[in-house]
């Protein structure tokens, strides 16, 4: 097992390679919505900001997230750009920031893979040295959780998660964010052998699924699905498909140089299931075209994150997309708080009685 | 009462709509202004009939109509010889004509979030119910917001007409030059391919010569303005930010910079002579970010009554070097990639402690308009960074296109409050 002497080093867009900080010695940590769903307070990032970049700014200020060695900040959007700046000299950690394309294109590939040779120099610099070998044995245990989950999920990953339901998948995501991977790997593998919250259903494509998507859920939101049974769900969100989906290709285990190895990443990053942030559109339509054909969902629940432009109009493209093949879409708009779960609680259930 | 103050509710929907997406509401629009004599600059009066006459030809649908968002390089679009139409631009328009709260509560009913932008919302209203002309193809840059490449691809769909993406990236040095130069090249072929029109190095030459021009006559306009009084009030000089939108590239920019120039030139001579045209200058101010569009006294209230002078903003800043017609993406991408407000916005700091020392500013005015991102986002940081160095800052929340979300009285006693304490400071 991996000591990381080096400490945490938090992380917050799932375009962050993990790898790399992992082989730099460092333990990487997902730094999630905080559990009381309170944001940082307006002196530090103006009020109309996505919420989950005001709680993680609360949370590295006031030390929620532990003690922490740096952070890798994704250029996901305005907010974590904001973020980046405001705590790039204030922590006691190192803040680093990492541009990410927005476009799917070779040479977005290859930028991507130069950003990554940035971030690993700099890693390097602050950890330890990122050698050919030791960044392949990262790939390779991050891999391997989609191995795991590949064999241990019946119908295999990722269509499999929907054997797990709401409650795991919840529970996997913070697993996965909290723990460190080899654990994490551990942990998975007795689960998938063990737990008896694992949902039978018949073969992928013949029970009836709700798809779960939009931005970051709040915690509340997968204990509330939890509660309410009835159907399978596909967690096609950040914290489900859009983190454990990454495309590791072949290139990855043949690269002789880093630089090959980090080309390789970079396309696993960017190939997995796009985000709505990503371009053009039609590549996350036909995605979704694609879960449709697999899957007999019946319904979607999308998650609006306030202040996010992101998921305020990629919900508008998805409605039309849904409304066009007659699966209804229930919107739940949500700042990350706390408060509001009963409410939304019986929003879902209405919803779920509509399309039973 | 003017016919602008009552038009919206006099006009019926349908009729309504007609007028604003004929040509010929332009084409009259630019006759009676041409024997309008009130203007307080010729440039300005220059600079709304270019406005009516692209929007003329908009309309007009003659040529193909591009819909663009701000800083995207107008030049290629000129060179290809597309009509460039910028709904962020229409929605500024349609918020000083007063249509602005149908085209809002329109893209609400729609499911347009209320938190996004309202040049975004309202542009989204101006498109779904046919107030603008419709686009043969969208392009958008990345450069400032999130917001607006989303709203275009959410339109591109609508409409089903091809939508690029400018990916400009947050870094500033050759690899990030290049990833722009290859897209906009990639750009420029799908643009040729689908419209039948052709691009010559020729025409970006000329396009390029324009834009070159202009921004040359544009630097000699900002440099007067560091002078003591500045020759030009910051209501006056907020106009000319439509440039930067809309006239990168454009054969008649450099006329009105040019004209513009002459006239400052003019009036620091008449002062020179005694004139008391330039008055008293109080306190020296940089602006951020926009201004109200719709009827408002904001700026006059601030310029005016209390005496003090916006002497720069950073949306007239030339941030840009010259362009290379023998590397015209290059060069264009350098001109992307330059811009203050992409990345982190330490930049735009950089930016802002430039323009006060070389202003000789006495304190910044943000104005923040609710739903931005990227300006208002960064007001806390702002606030901070130049609190450290001792330079006083204002923001001032409000909206550039919604007179619903914009508290007249609030924002004109945060004003007077600022400059008490510039005075103070003053001893």
């Amino acid at each position: 097992m991996v000591s990381f002497a080096r400490g945490k080093v938090g992380w917050l867009c799932t375009y962050t390679p993990e790898e790399i900080i992992h082989a730099a010695g460092f333990e990487p940590f997902r730094l999630l919505p905080l559990e009381d769903g309170t944001a940082a307070a307006d002196r530090l990032l103006y009020s109309n900001l996505c919420p989950y970049a005001r709680q993680v700014a609360r949370g590295l200020e006031d030390g929620s997230y532990g003690t922490l060695a740096g952070v890798v900040v994704a250029n996901s959007c305005h907010a974590a750009l904001h973020l980046y700046s405001v705590f790039r000299e204030k922590g006691s950690f190192f803040f680093y920031f990492l541009d990410l394309p927005r476009v799917m294109s070779r040479a977005a590939e290859e930028g991507f893979a130069g950003e990554l040779e940035r971030m690993l120099f700099f890693l390097s610099k602050m950890g330890e040295p990122v050698t050919l070998k030791r960044l392949k044995e990262a790939v390779k245990l991050y891999a391997q959780t989609q191995e795991i989950l590949g064999k241990g999920l019946p119908g295999g990953f990722p269509e499999g998660l929907t054997a797990l339901g709401p409650s795991l998948i919840s529970h996997l995501a913070f697993q996965a964010a909290a723990l460190p991977r080899e654990e994490f790997n551990q942990k998975l593998e007795q689960m998938l052998r063990e737990d008896p919250r694992l949902v039978q259903h018949g073969p992928v494509g013949e029970s009836p699924c709700l798809l779960l998507t939009g931005s970051i859920p709040p915690r509340g939101l997968l204990e509330v699905l939890s509660k309410v049974g009835l159907f399978t769900f596909y967690p096609e969100n950040c914290t489900g498909v859009r983190y454990f989906g990454k495309k590791y290709g072949r290139d990855l285990e043949e690269a002789k140089t880093l630089g090959e190895l980090l080309l390789g990443l970079a396309r696993a990053y960017l190939k997995k299931p796009p985000c709505p942030r990503f371009f053009p559109w039609g590549r996350r339509k036909s995605y979704f075209e694609s879960l449709i054909g697999k899957f007999k969902v019946r319904g979607v629940i999308y998650h609006d994150l306030e202040f996010c432009d992101l998921s305020h109009y990629d919900f508008l493209l998805l409605k039309g997309f849904f409304s066009a093949r007659n699966i209804p879409v229930l919107k739940v708009k949500t700042e990350l708080e706390k408060a509001g779960l009963g409410q939304l609680q019986t929003r879902i259930e209405a919803f779920l009685e509509m399309i039973s | 009462m003017g016919l602008l103050d009552t038009w919206p509710k006099r006009a019926g929907e349908e009729l309504r709509q007609k007028i604003i997406s004929s040509p010929y509401t332009y084409r009259l629009g630019k006759l009676l202004l041409l024997r309008r004599k009130n203007y307080s600059l010729e440039a300005v009066r220059k600079l709304t009939a270019l406005g009516l006459e692209l929007a003329a030809r908009a309309y007009s649908k003659k040529n193909p109509v591009v819909w663009t968002t701000a800083f995207f390089p107008g030049e290629l679009l000129y060179a290809l010889g597309f009509v460039p139409f910028a709904p962020e631009v229409a929605a500024a328009a349609a918020s000083s004509m007063k249509v602005a709260p149908l085209l809002l509560n329109f893209s609400q009913q729609q499911g347009f979030a209320s938190d996004t932008c309202s040049f975004h919302r309202c542009a989204a209203g101006g498109a779904l119910l046919e107030y603008f002309p419709a686009p043969d193809f969208l392009v958008a840059s990345s450069h400032l917001c999130e917001g607006a490449p989303q709203l275009f691809q959410f339109l591109g769909e609508y409409f089903l007409r091809p939508f690029y993406l400018l990916d400009v990236p947050a870094r500033q040095d050759g690899a990030a030059e290049r990833y722009v130069a290859g897209q906009l090249k990639e750009i420029a072929a799908e643009l040729e391919k689908k419209s039948g029109l052709s691009l010559s190095a020729e025409k970006l030459r000329k396009s390029f010569y324009y834009s070159n021009l202009a921004r040359e006559a544009q630097l000699a306009v900002n440099q007067l303005r560091r002078r003591l009084p500045s020759p030009m009030r910051g209501e006056e000089a907020l106009a000319f930010v439509y440039l930067h939108f809309q006239g990168q590239g454009h054969p008649g920019a450099h006329r009105i910079y040019a004209t513009l120039l002459k006239e400052l030139q003019g009036r620091i001579l008449r002062h020179e002579a005694g004139s008391n045209e330039l008055g008293g200058e109080g306190f020296r101010l940089i602006w951020l970010h926009l201004k109200p569009y719709f009827q408002n006294d904001l700026l006059s209230f601030l310029e005016r009554d209390l005496n003090a002078r916006v002497v720069m903003e950073e949306m007239n800043y030339v941030y840009w070097p010259p362009l290379d017609p023998d590397r015209p993406f290059l060069s264009l991408a350098r001109k992307a990639i330059s811009h203050q407000g992409t990345g982190p916005v330490e930049r735009r700091l950089r930016l802002i402690l430039r323009l006060v020392e070389e202003y000789r500013a006495h304190g910044v005015i943000q104005f923040s308009q609710w739903g931005c991102r990227q300006s208002t986002g960064a007001v806390p940081y702002l606030k901070e960074e130049l609190r450290k160095r001792g330079i006083p800052f204002l923001s001032l929340d409000g909206d550039c296109v919604d007179s619903g979300s914009f508290p007249a009285g609030q924002l004109r006693t945060r004003v007077e409050g600022f400059l008490e304490m510039l005075k103070a400071a003053k001893g």
